[in-house]
């Protein structure tokens, strides 16, 4: 959203249009559930923090306490962050979990009998995109997203540049796009 | 890092992937959330990023690699990387140590079998680059004689030194680097080259970091309108990080120009390699 339609949205909140209100909501709740699901590591703690934030956010702007209206993203995200602190605080956990695999950014919902046809196809494709890869390659993936290696180290162990390293990542994420666009769902 | 968070930033320093598996340092990852809570491109990007790391942990956990598994995940993985065992479950790691017995006894004779073979084969590499060696110096005799021909000939006609000498000249070489970040957008252009008056062509030297898994390249090079100025296909990977193309003078006028560079994957598909901008101008 650019800077002036942001700072339109929160005149027209400021205005009492409750369809900005709503506008804001479907706008921002994707990034915030992946703000909150990231900082708690808890489906249900950042959903229910996720309403907050809205709530929060809105109470706000509609006081007119927002101080740089152009600049609703840095707000809203602030807030956030804000509430999920106080929640860790409250319930005196620490900020981060020690393991990001028990953080799943976007949480999935339980899976029906289509999802796991989805999985299966899915995993296929998978293999599929593996079998297409150099070794190298599939080392970089595996260190990477699985082993959850440093970058700069497996840069440094396989004598690559931070530039290669990033096209591989690349270009495996856009083969895997280009076989779920084939999927035709 | 100081750049502004765009998408051609996020792009080229994988920002998704980072954040997804938590290692975006904090500053970097409050700039990032702060543009992708209300972008719904790098949110898209993120589903699909996550998405596939899922199936690749799922994969990975099919072929019995769990990250909590180190045990097993040491033992599985290197076979997890090889092509041939993608697909196979990792009941197949029982037969493992059965396998292992009779390898050692069919790597240490097939070893001494191998050598031979790869010796044979290094002769035969040899013989062929000597072959070929020597073709290419023919050739350049050729060249030569035909050369020193064709200057004798000019030298004899009036004026026809100072013509062969012109035709000769060497085409101006400009070096060209890597558009980054804002240069792709509607700022100026870093690259500048002056397009001679004098001469029918000119050379673009591409500097760029070349990627060993592209089979070969093809460019594109379109002026500020998005027209196709000049393409070319299939160029083979350079042995250095740097292709130089030859392109007529005449093609280019005072105007920003695109290029872009794209490599061929093993998979058979282009992917972008690089981009260049510049500005011409043309000579005074």
């Amino acid at each position: 959203m650019e800077a002036t339609q942001a700072g339109q949205l929160v005149a027209r909140i400021q205005a009492g249009e409750k369809s900005a209100e709503d506008e804001l909501v479907q706008q921002y709740s994707r990034g915030v559930s992946i703000i909150l699901n990231r900082a708690t590591g808890d489906h249900s703690v950042a959903e229910d923090l996720s309403q907050e934030t809205f709530q929060v956010a809105l109470e706000k702007i509609r006081r007119r306490e927002i101080r740089e209206p152009d600049r609703l993203s840095g707000f809203i995200c602030s807030v956030a962050r804000n509430l999920a602190s106080d929640h860790f605080r409250r319930s005196r956990r620490v900020e981060q979990l020690a393991d990001p695999d028990e953080a799943e950014l976007i949480p999935e919902s339980a899976p029906s009998q289509l999802d796991r046809l989805l999985l299966k196809e899915k995993t296929k494709m998978v293999r599929k995109l593996l079998q297409e890869m150099s070794e190298r390659d599939r080392q970089i993936l595996y260190r990477f997203y699985i082993a959850e290696e440093d970058k700069d180290r497996i840069c440094a162990d396989l004598q690559l540049s931070s530039l290669h390293f990033n096209r591989v990542l690349h270009r495996a994420r856009e083969r895997y796009r280009d076989l779920y666009k084939s999927l035709n769902l | 890092m100081a750049a502004d968070m765009d998408h051609q930033y996020i792009r080229e320093n994988n920002v998704v992937s980072l954040y997804l598996v938590g290692k975006l340092p904090q500053e970097e990852r409050d700039r990032f959330e702060e543009h992708f809570v209300d972008c719904q491109q790098c949110l898209d990007e993120m589903e699909l990023t996550n998405d596939f790391r899922r199936k690749l942990r799922q994969v990975a956990k099919e072929d019995g690699l769990s990250k909590d598994n180190r045990w097993a995940a040491q033992r599985g993985r290197a076979a997890w990387l090889k092509t041939s065992a993608l697909g196979q479950q990792p009941r197949l790691l029982a037969y493992a140590s059965l396998l292992f017995a009779v390898s050692l006894t069919v790597v240490f004779f097939a070893g001494v079998k191998y050598h031979g073979a790869e010796l044979a084969q290094t002769k035969r590499l040899l013989d062929d680059s000597q072959r070929r060696y020597a073709a290419e110096r023919q050739t350049s005799e050729n060249l030569e004689k035909r050369l020193q021909t064709s200057a004798h000939e000019a030298g004899e006609k009036p004026g026809g030194q100072q013509q062969f000498t012109a035709s000769l000249e060497p085409a101006p070489l400009f070096f060209l680097s890597v558009a980054r970040g804002a240069d792709q957008g509607n700022s100026a252009p870093e690259n500048r080259i002056t397009v001679p008056t004098t001469s029918p062509w000119i050379v673009l030297s591409l500097e760029f970091e070349r990627d060993p898994d592209f089979h070969s390249y093809r460019a594109r090079l379109s002026n500020a309108q998005g027209q196709i100025v000049w393409s070319a296909e299939k160029i083979l990977p350079p042995p250095s990080d740097a292709i130089a193309i030859s392109l007529a003078s005449s093609w280019l006028s005072k105007g920003d120009y695109s290029l872009t560079l794209e490599g061929l994957t093993s998979a058979g598909h282009y992917v972008p390699a690089a981009h260049f901008s510049f500005r011409a101008t043309a000579q005074k």
